[in-house]
Formats: C-alpha cells, structure tokens, sequence
C-alpha cells in the first residue's frame, strides 16, 4: 500500500490532506485541530460567558451533532455555563423523523437536556404541507424564516443568553455569494459569526463557522457519531445548491476560496448592526419592520391557498 | 483479480441501497477503477450521487483508503490492492 507522508504535528502517519493549509494530519491530529479551531472561533468572536446558558440548534445532522460534542467537551471546564440542545420538527415525513431520533439519542447520550417543538405547534402548518401548497418562493425560503423564528422562540422561552447554530463554513461562503448575487449587502451582517445584542433576539452565535463541511463530516465518522444521512427532498429546489456546487469546485481547483469568499463578506458586511428592533404587528414577535418575515410568508400563504 | 471491500456513509449508502458491499477487481486497479465498478453496479443516481455534475469528479465525497483519505495519498490514481477497504462518505448530508 501507499504509505502516507508524517502528520504534520506529530510525525505518525498522516491520514487527511489539508489543500487550503498544506497540513497532513493523523486522525487524533485532525480531532484536536477541529475542537481547538472551534475554541478559537468562540474566543475571538467573544462568544460566550463563563456562565453562558447556550441553547444550541440540534438538526441531528453532522454538522450539529459534531458542534454538540465540542460544546458539550468545553462546557466540562466551565461548570457554571449551560447547554440545552432545541430540535425543531419542520414536518417532512420521512426525513426529519430519523433525525429527531438521532438528535434525542445523542443528546440522552452526552446527558444534555433536549427540548423538541415543530412548525405544527408553533405555525399551523408542516413543511410538508407548505411545499405542496401555491407558493410564490422555494420551499427552503419558508423553512429557513419559520426554523430562524422557532429557534429563537424557544430559546427564549428557555431563558437562554446565547442561541448556537452549527453553520459550517460552506454555509457561510454559500450565503455570503448569495447575498452578493441579491445585491443585498445589509444581509451580510448575519454573517458575523459572534451575533448582535438585540432586544427580543437572543444572540445568535455560529462557533462552527470556521470549520469546512467537509472536515465537518470527517470530524463526525472520526467520533462515530450517528448522524442523518439523507439530504431534504426539498433542497434540490434551492439556490444554494447551485453555489456548493460552485464552491466546491472552485475550491477543488484553488484551495482556501470558501475562507477566502467568507472573510471577504465579513469585510462588506456593515460593521454595526444598527437595526433597532420594534414588535411585528400581527404576532408581536421582534422584528425590524412592521410585520415580521414569518407574518409576511404565512399571510402569502394564507392568499394563495 | 482483487477483492475490496467497500463501505458507504450517507447519500452514497441510500443511492447504492447498501451500506457494504465487496467487489472484485483487476490486480492492477486504482481508486478510479473502483468508483467506476460502483457506477456500473448501481446506475445514474449512484453516479450523481458521489460525482460533480460538471466536472465528474468525487468533489463532496471523502474516499478513504484502509481510513487514510485519498486526497493525501495520490488521490483517484492510488492504488487498490487485495483486501483493502475503501470507505466513501458523502460530505453532504440533511441537517
């Protein structure tokens, strides 16, 4: 067999190339790299508190679960600072129920408390139920704003001070081309990865941000963690697809452009978050305009069916 | 001839319909003569699955080599040998 060249930390012998840095990695290696990277991420953006009640969004995809292991690794040197993981159940049959099960066992697991709510309870409706109704945007467009509210909702409702997501890096880079694509430059603010203090909002943070998916899912094989396997149904739909797959092969042929595409945006990115938030109209949820972009999307529904 | 064993993780498991399965190759294949044996077990949707649609390549797939990835060993061109396992995990998933 072909022997692979030393780890470039240890000199054992590596098993994964790092295009973007040069870096040859044990396993072991690669594990400690993706937990200190995360570790840094929370530290320069000052995420979070020695007493931080964090909850964190748990899809039980690896991305997640791999952000729930290392949160729940740093959390054991800080016993004042709480996790509590949130699942939403957007209601697509036959795919988020596999992974409901996945996020409550390994929450049951790492002895996290884990709290489930769904678009059911919270909006009438299921993703399901969505996508086969006339609608005038992509099924992810309604996902993303009711998951963004739900989330948000509960963690409120949980007493939490920080609301962690596990967005990777290809989720930063993919959304930071998408704004660009829509011109819409205010929206490159979301991309900070420490969040914004904001009245009704509890801020959101994104320690994953620095990590590529696909040391994402290495990480997750490495950990043995059971994580989803199957895509959405309704993501082939979306925009997104078109730039990942850009991206990747972008970054195939010149390593370190999603880092690149990323950082650029957080420099575009309006550096203070000025929006003052009021109460939407129709719910009373915080917002930044008269009617909430929940409020709005499920009117539209409403019209159209 | 060879025998390899090869083991999917995510959507390359659900396209191929099984998570293990062991192929018989020339003495002389590479990594790339596997993908292509896979391709002619399982179809189009097990292409689509772990190739770019553009450029044909394996760009959202790790491939492993007895658990080192290919990227750091000579990539589609590393040779296979008998009893080697190769392990394909698709980096997209749902989440």
């Amino acid at each position: 067999m072909t022997q692979p060249p030393p780890c470039t930390r240890c000199g054992r012998p590596s098993a994964y190339h790092r295009p973007y840095s040069g870096e040859r990695l044990c396993n072991p290696c690669f594990t400690d790299t993706i937990k200190e990277r995360v570790q840094r991420t929370i530290s320069r953006h000052d995420m979070l508190q020695y007493d931080s009640r964090i909850a964190l969004g748990v899809s039980g995809g690896k991305d997640s679960l791999g952000l729930l292991k290392i949160l729940t690794e740093i959390e054991e040197d800080h016993p004042n600072a709480e996790i509590i993981a949130i699942s939403i159940d957007e209601g697509v049959t036959g795919y988020r129920d596999e992974a409901l099960t996945i996020a409550t066992d390994a929450c049951k697991t790492l002895g996290i408390e884990h709290i489930t709510t769904s678009f059911k309870t919270l909006f009438g409706l299921t993703m399901d139920e969505i996508a086969a109704s006339p609608r005038e945007l992509a099924t992810c467009t309604y996902c993303g704003v009711l998951r963004r509210r739900a989330l948000n909702q509960a963690a409120r409702e949980l007493e939490a001070d920080r609301l962690a997501t596990a967005h990777n890096l290809d989720d930063m880079a993919q959304t930071a081309l998408l704004n660009l694509m829509r011109g819409d430059t205010n929206r490159m603010a979301t991309l900070s990865p420490g969040g914004h203090e904001l009245t009704g909002f509890v801020r959101r943070i994104k320690p994953y941000c620095d990590v590529p998916e696909r040391e994402s899912a290495m990480y997750a094989y490495l950990q043995n963690l059971r994580f989803q396997s199957l895509p959405c149904p309704y993501a082939a739909e979306a925009q997104r697809n078109d730039i990942r797959n850009f991206l990747n092969r972008m970054e195939k042929k010149r390593p370190g452009t999603k880092f690149t595409v990323y950082r650029t945006a957080l420099k575009l990115a309006p550096q203070t978050h000025t929006e003052t938030a009021g109460h939407c109209n129709s719910c009373g949820e915080p917002t930044t305009n008269q009617t909430c972009r929940t409020c709005q999307l499920l009117e539209q529904l409403q019209k159209k069916g | 001839m060879a025998k390899v064993t090869v083991r999917m993780v995510g959507v390359a498991k659900e396209a191929a319909g099984t998570s293990e399965q062991t192929l018989t190759i020339p003495s002389n294949a590479n990594v790339s003569t596997v993908l292509q044996t896979l391709i002619e077990k399982h179809g189009d949707t097990f292409r689509d699955a772990i190739l770019d649609p553009s450029t044909q390549t394996p760009v959202s797939t790790i491939i492993l080599l007895n658990g080192v990835e290919t990227g750091n060993l000579q990539g589609l061109d590393t040779p296979v040998a008998d009893g080697d396992t190769i392990v394909l995990l698709s980096v997209t998933h749902g989440g």
